[in-house]
């Protein structure tokens, strides 16, 4: 089995995975994706919650083979070869990890302008788990 | 009517297959479609409805709270569960709002569009938004899946400057057994497949709701700056809006069709969005949504003062731009579990 994240805990994960609120620190202002108890730059502990924008450049990326993915992706693995997976720095200053949708491996570049979208994650016991991707900007 | 459409949006997947490459597989391609629009295999009608309904509330601007949500589609991801409450959350709207799913038919996004229509007038709600999205699946080897394609649009409604309003209406039911359609538990849509039988219900059904509705207010055909309508398929449509006396040039507007495919009940409102870039402010649209089996709506937009605000709102380079992929591909899509 893969990592098996619970339906309640993912469920509890919802806004970050559908509407980026990430925390941002009261004393040093940057912002937490995802929001901890403890702040990660400064660790101090007061918050006020931030919805992210969503826009954002590639700062660094590679690409999983789908023969070593999480079996969570095994359906997936059955239609393309490999996921590009990408550290994507927001426009407000944090930083997400996520995969990135509609875009060929030869188009992932450092710098590359991506746009947050909603897409199927994995589905597990018939209850799909949906969560972000970054996309290339849509001119 | 006191709420009109403040802003609206399309959604197209990535993936496109071309009419050669379905030929190839089958030696021939049954459907009238130069390329077609194919779900990712991240996605399903539900993400598709997410980011057309986002498109759609950025344009409108912000809303407030007393919120209706109207969302279409004969291809829901679950066959029981309340799609609102994912949608709900995934577009950020206010948690109280009234939500009503169209499903069951390619009339359910017109039908959608008149249910909220009558939901904002009769004071539920202020604002609304209107999605359909649509991915329909038949056997391989039928014709009728060489045309199916996958696509979103959302309407969002309010009292801010109108870029178009929802009018009259006029709706026609009969029942014709035997026409596209789908047993609970099955995925894939079936018709018994017989011209003249298709033909005498699209006229009597499809028909007669535009008659109805220039009878019943006056309009004559040529007030129409375009004519949306491309259900059951385009050809069929298109001959009869002929015989009522609909000009190529109100036709022109469905051309989109050929190079996306038959997306159910999202057709109509893609259609209307592909209108609405083209119109100018004060022109009629008449927007007729169908569903086999029979049932139709003939509807009138007028566009409003805002209209020009949507020039770019169309489909514009989605229609030429995506990603070919073979049949390989996309059988392997077809096939997943969910």
């Amino acid at each position: 089995m893969g990592a098996h994240l619970s339906v309640p805990m993912y469920r509890r994960s919802l806004p970050q995975r559908y509407q980026l609120v990430g925390a941002r620190c009261t004393a040093c202002q940057r912002i937490n994706f995802p929001p901890k108890a403890a702040c990660n730059y400064c660790g101090t502990g007061g918050f006020e919650e931030v919805r992210l924008s969503g826009r954002g450049k590639v700062f660094s990326f590679t690409k999983i083979a789908a023969a070593a993915a999480p079996p969570e992706f095994d359906e997936d693995a059955k239609v393309v070869s490999s996921f590009p997976v990408a550290l994507v720095e927001l426009e407000e200053g944090a930083m997400i990890m996520a995969h990135l949708a509609d875009c060929d491996d030869e188009d992932v570049k450092i710098g590359l302008e991506v746009e947050m979208v909603i897409r199927r994650i994995y589905a597990e016991e018939n209850v799909m788990r949906y969560g972000y991707k970054f996309r290339p900007v849509r001119k | 009517m006191k709420s009109g459409i403040t802003g609206f949006g399309v959604y197209l997947p990535q993936f496109r297959i071309t009419r050669s490459a379905i030929a190839k597989a089958w030696g021939r391609c049954g459907a009238a479609i130069e390329r077609k629009t194919v779900l990712g295999f991240d996605e399903d009608t539900l993400t598709m409805a997410t980011d057309a309904g986002r498109t759609a509330l950025e344009r409108a601007g912000s809303s407030q709270g007393n919120t209706a949500l109207s969302f279409a589609s004969t291809t829901p991801v679950y066959g029981e569960r309340p799609s609102a409450g994912s949608l709900g959350m995934m577009l950020s709207l206010p948690d109280n709002l009234f939500a009503t799913e169209h499903l069951s038919s390619t009339r359910a996004g017109t039908e959608a569009m008149v249910a909220l229509g009558a939901l904002l007038q009769s004071d539920i709600a202020e604002n609304g938004l209107l999605v359909a999205s649509d991915a329909p699946q038949a056997a391989p080897e039928n014709p009728l899946d060489h045309g199916f394609g996958a696509a979103a649009a959302a309407f969002a409604f309010g009292s801010g400057e109108a870029v178009a309003t929802v009018g009259e209406r006029y709706s026609m039911v009969a029942d014709y057994p035997g026409q596209r359609f789908r047993v609970q538990g099955q995925r894939e849509v079936e018709d018994i497949g017989v011209p003249p039988y298709s033909g005498q219900a699209l006229a009597q059904v499809l028909g007669g709701a535009i008659k109805g509705l220039l009878k019943t207010t006056g309009k004559e055909g040529k007030d129409f700056r375009f004519v949306v309508a491309v259900q059951p398929d385009p050809k069929s449509t298109g001959r009869l809006l002929g015989r009522l006396g609909f000009t190529a040039e109100q036709q022109a507007v469905n051309a989109w069709q050929g190079k996306v495919g038959d997306v159910g009940a999202a057709a109509p409102l893609l259609g209307l969005a592909e209108a609405l870039s083209q119109c100018d402010a004060g022109d009629s649209i008449l927007v007729v949504g169908y569903g086999p089996g029979a049932g139709a709506d003939a509807v009138i937009v007028e566009a409003g003062p805002a209209v020009e605000k949507a020039r770019t709102w169309g489909l514009g380079d989605s229609l030429e731009q995506g990603e070919v992929i073979d049949y390989t591909v996309y059988a392997k899509i077809r096939n997943r579990p969910l």
